[in-house]
């Protein structure tokens, strides 16, 4: 028995008491880990479409990038791009879900993304931009899903510590604790039967 | 309009570039070939490439290329080479100023972007040109105009004018490139050698013809009117009075000129591809034939002059060779981009 107790009444209600809350709040715990598996399963699914599709894009945006690399020297791309004209600014708010707080991203998009001149620079550099500018609001989404899904992962974790610690030590325990007090008073009243039945005997005898 | 394939040179011979000519003819020589660069374009790693490269006499002198993460420093080496070339042997030296200045232009962009964006973008500047950048930067940084043209005072003041109001940094490009073709042609038409203001007029062309196509396939007519370079056989007004209609009739109003197989392919593949890689090398495969028929003028600046750019192109399709090795694309892609424009 890992918890110290003195076997007595009122200690045994005390400890009913913590079982009963116990039970309730491991209950509960179980109903948000299942609540938080669902949403983190449906999560996963609607991330790994949406990655996808990033990921595909973002491709296209290389190969025209690298398109346009094959026919600019790395200094005169690097001076082209070098004073970006579009401007990306992020706004983060909070909403709830199971009174976890995730982010909620907008961006707030200003300016050309076309910041160079036409007469010296390559075409496919143009289509890697507009492709890129395309992709943007979805890799921000992604960004916000994938920062969800890390916190309802975390939030998870942290669940199933609690749910464990109360089924696997805290209610065992109490159990134990109670099972103990329990038998220590039966044992007690036992005790105190078994000495008046004596006394009976002796007053009977004299 | 300057009908490439049946341009004929009609050219004086100029004795004074006897020599020159005679080296000229002697570095061709050593020029990359078909066989060179297919060769190039057959090696599994860059680094083989670069190797070839480098046996092949281009790596010079240079002590410290020991890969192909150098190939870039290894061509500008090359670059500078040539242009040194230039300045030796030209007898005309508003000629060599000419690709000088492209220098002081791009360190102009440079340095405007840097004042205007307050960054340091001192490791984009190239020390080549006709103006040290020092003085470059003083007449940027601090309006002391003392060593820099005309040309160049007046885009760093028009730039200072206008600025507050647009905040736009491709501003900067475009009235640098403008005024560039514009500095270019005040050098080239007094000089009266008809093989170069041609090349240039035909540079103007092709670049207003690769932007018309751009802002049209990025949806941005409206801006046509400002990015437009002047100078060149085409009319403004022709690229104008083609805002807004079909592919088709774009590709229409070209086919009767020497650009007409530019266009209609260029545009097949943009529209078939998203991609502006073919119109690119198709033009510039038109410059280099127009180059190449410099080799028919005797003596003169044309064939010092053809040799440079040539040379230049060269750089490109090795460039392009290295590139996309070293990211892996494929022989097939990497030399029908090449074949297209170098060969």
């Amino acid at each position: 028995m890992r918890l110290t107790v003195s076997a007595t009444r009122m200690e045994l209600l005390r400890l009913k008491k913590r079982l009963i809350l116990a039970r309730r709040g491991h209950k509960l715990l179980k109903d948000k880990q299942d609540e938080l598996m669902s949403q983190l399963l449906g999560l996963v699914e609607r991330i790994g479409e949406v990655r996808r599709e990033v990921e595909t894009r973002l491709e296209e945006v290389y190969g025209h990038f690298l398109s346009a690399r094959m026919s600019l020297d790395d200094r005169t791309l690097e001076a082209a791009l070098s004073f970006p004209g579009k401007v990306v600014k992020l706004k983060a708010t909070q909403r709830l879900i199971l009174n976890i707080r995730v982010p909620v991203l907008k961006p707030e998009i200003e300016g050309k993304i076309y910041c160079y001149g036409f007469a010296s620079t390559p075409g496919d550099l143009d289509v890697a931009l507009k492709k890129l500018e395309q992709l943007l609001e979805k890799m921000i989404q992604l960004a916000e899903m994938e920062k969800t899904l890390q916190l309802l992962a975390d939030e998870i974790e942290r669940t199933r510590r609690r749910v464990n610690a109360l089924e696997y030590v805290l209610i065992p325990d109490l159990q134990e604790a109670i099972k103990y007090i329990t038998m220590k008073l039966e044992e007690m009243e036992r005790e105190s039967l078994t000495r008046l039945m004596r006394v009976k005997e002796i007053i009977r005898g004299e | 309009m300057i009908e490439v394939s049946r341009y004929r040179p009609a050219f004086k011979p100029d004795l004074r570039y006897a020599y020159a000519t005679g080296r000229i003819r002697a570095l061709e020589s050593r020029q990359l070939r078909r066989q060179d660069i297919e060769r190039l374009i057959e090696v599994r790693h860059p680094e083989e490439a670069v190797r070839i490269l480098t046996e092949g006499g281009y790596g010079g002198e240079l002590p410290r290329l020991e890969g192909w993460s150098d190939f870039e420093y290894m061509l500008e080496i090359q670059q500078r080479s040539v242009i040194d070339l230039l300045s030796e042997l030209s007898k005309d030296t508003s000629i060599s100023d000419l690709f000088l200045e492209r220098y002081d232009f791009y360190n102009l962009k440079v340095l405007l972007k840097a004042k205007y964006s307050h960054q340091d973008l001192d490791h984009l500047l190239i020390g080549i040109g006709r103006t040290s950048i020092d003085l470059l930067k003083k007449a940027v940084m601090e309006s002391d105009y003392r060593g820099v043209s005309g040309a160049i005072k007046d885009i760093i003041g028009w730039v200072d004018t206008v600025w507050e109001g647009m905040l736009d940094p491709q501003l900067i490009d475009v009235a640098v490139d403008n005024r560039m073709y514009d500095r270019f042609l005040s050098i080239v038409v007094p000089f009266g050698n008809r093989f170069l203001h041609d090349w240039l007029r035909l540079e103007i062309d092709l670049a207003n013809l690769r932007t018309f196509l751009r802002l049209k396939w990025l949806g941005l007519e409206d801006i046509m009117d400002q990015v437009l370079v002047k100078g060149g056989t085409i009319e403004e007004l022709k690229f104008l009075s083609l805002r807004g209609e079909s592919w088709e009739r774009v590709i229409e109003a070209f086919r009767k000129t020497g650009y007409a197989d530019v266009v209609a392919e260029g545009v097949g593949h943009l529209l078939d591809a998203s991609s502006f890689s073919r119109l690119e090398s198709l033009s510039d495969g038109l410059i280099i034939s127009f180059l190449r028929r410099a080799k028919l003028q005797p003596f003169g600046i044309e064939p010092l002059i053809a040799y440079v750019l040539l040379r230049e192109y060269e750089f490109k399709a090795v460039r392009a060779i290295v590139v996309g090795k070293m990211n892996g694309v494929a022989d097939d892609l990497i030399r029908e981009r090449v074949v297209n424009g170098y060969v």
